[in-house]
């Protein structure tokens, strides 16, 4: 068919050619925007994504001030309880005051914990804090141990008592069980919490 | 009347000799003299196709039109919340590093490590009138206690094994370890007393042991 007939055509059927020249055009447009569709969705879906995350953040984050207001108090307060490693004669001070108020003899007090057993612990992961280590030795009745471990456990600074060995104190051990308060030695390796 | 008296040369079982005349009529420049004109049906035909076409257009620019609406609104709703949610994200941020603290702390402490104050306390008071303890080892591992008892042979291990089994019926120290066992019991032949060792185990503290 050539041009020449389809001029023909045209004219002998002129609604039939313009429907024709239309259905052609928006044929070719149909097809030339059918993939429009397709990325529109996926964009609304990844903005939908994207929105949901956003409210989401905002949603969750409704009681975060008072939370984060309530871990800084906290955070602030243990911050108070920190022992400073470098702070010797504070450190010291600190086991000097229990053992005035609770009356027992501190026969040996050294910083530093036990060596083996920090290397036993391995490649020391980092940290916020630091450990502290004392080994104290004390000696003192019964009732005065007592008072004295838990003054250290209940104190003002976070401590962890690693060892403990309580024996008889002085004398053999047939004469201390024969007295009816014997005097105990106790030797603790303890640990507080220390700022980095 | 002349087309039924015409003789159709192309009717099955007609004759294939030439008409008697010759056929001079020019189809195409003849007026189309059926009931309905065959540019009815191609005008028609043409029209529903292009009606088609545009409703299928139509339909697809509407769903776009109504696609892209949506992502614009969807656009305007996010550049209001995304400030608020960035700062949510910075104080979320904060939160996670306060709270890291708290968890070192935590870990620090050690939830559930013996308080050996309380411990000893326990011990004290659950001694019987013949037991004494001599030693009391606490470490990683559990505790050791070592101690005599006053008596014959006979009473003696009776004594120490009512102890053993008072150990593992205390509320607090038999909750708190998993083993509690007599592991020593031996005889003093210069004072007759006899000396016993009792090992208490946690399964924590296994655990700890296990590590290499």
């Amino acid at each position: 068919m050539t041009t020449k007939d389809l001029t023909a055509l045209a004219k002998k059927y002129p609604f039939s050619a313009i429907c024709g020249g239309i259905s052609l055009l928006l044929a070719a447009a149909f097809f030339y925007r059918q993939s429009a569709l397709p990325e529109a969705e996926s964009m609304l879906a990844q903005k939908t994504t994207e929105s949901r995350r956003l409210k989401s953040n905002i949603t969750n984050s409704a009681q975060l001030k008072e939370h984060l207001a309530a871990l800084e108090s906290a955070n602030a307060k243990v911050a108070q309880r920190l022992v400073r490693a470098g702070d010797l004669a504070g450190n010291q001070q600190y086991f000097y005051k229990i053992e005035a108020e609770t009356g027992v003899k501190l026969t040996d007090l050294r910083p530093g914990g036990n060596p083996a057993s920090a290397a036993a612990k391995g490649p020391v992961a980092k940290t916020l804090y630091t450990s502290v280590p004392y080994s104290c030795a004390v000696q003192g009745t019964y009732t005065q141990l007592l008072d004295f471990l838990s003054k250290l456990e209940a104190g003002e600074h976070f401590q962890r008592i690693l060892s403990a060995n309580v024996s008889l104190g002085g004398g053999s051990a047939d004469d201390a069980a024969g007295s009816a308060d014997p005097v105990l030695t106790l030797v603790i390796a303890v640990e507080f919490l220390g700022q980095s | 009347m002349l087309s039924l008296l015409k003789k159709n040369p192309e009717a099955a079982g007609g004759s294939s000799s030439r008409p008697w005349h010759p056929n001079f009529r020019n189809v195409a420049s003849l007026p189309d003299t059926k009931v309905i004109r065959t540019t009815f049906f191609i005008n028609i035909l043409t029209g529903l196709a292009l009606v088609g076409l545009a409703v299928l257009f139509g339909t697809q620019e509407y769903k776009l039109k109504e696609l892209n609406a949506q992502v614009q609104q969807l656009d305007e709703q996010m550049n209001r919340d995304r400030k608020p949610s960035e700062e949510s994200v910075a104080l979320f941020a904060k939160f996670q590093a306060e709270e890291k603290k708290i968890k070192e702390v935590e870990t620090f402490l050690g939830g559930n490590k013996l308080v050996v104050s309380r411990f000893l306390y326990r011990i004290g008071k659950s001694i019987p009138p013949k037991i004494s303890i001599s030693t009391l080892d606490y470490s990683d591992i559990g505790v050791n206690l070592r101690g005599l008892v006053v008596g014959t042979p006979e009473q003696a291990s009776g004594m120490v094994s009512a102890y053993e089994k008072q150990l593992k019926a205390d509320e607090e120290i038999g909750k708190r370890f998993d083993t509690i066992a007599l592991t020593n019991l031996s005889r003093d032949a210069q004072n007759g007393r006899l000396s016993f060792e009792i090992t208490l185990r946690s399964s924590a503290s296994k655990k700890e042991v296990k590590k290499p």
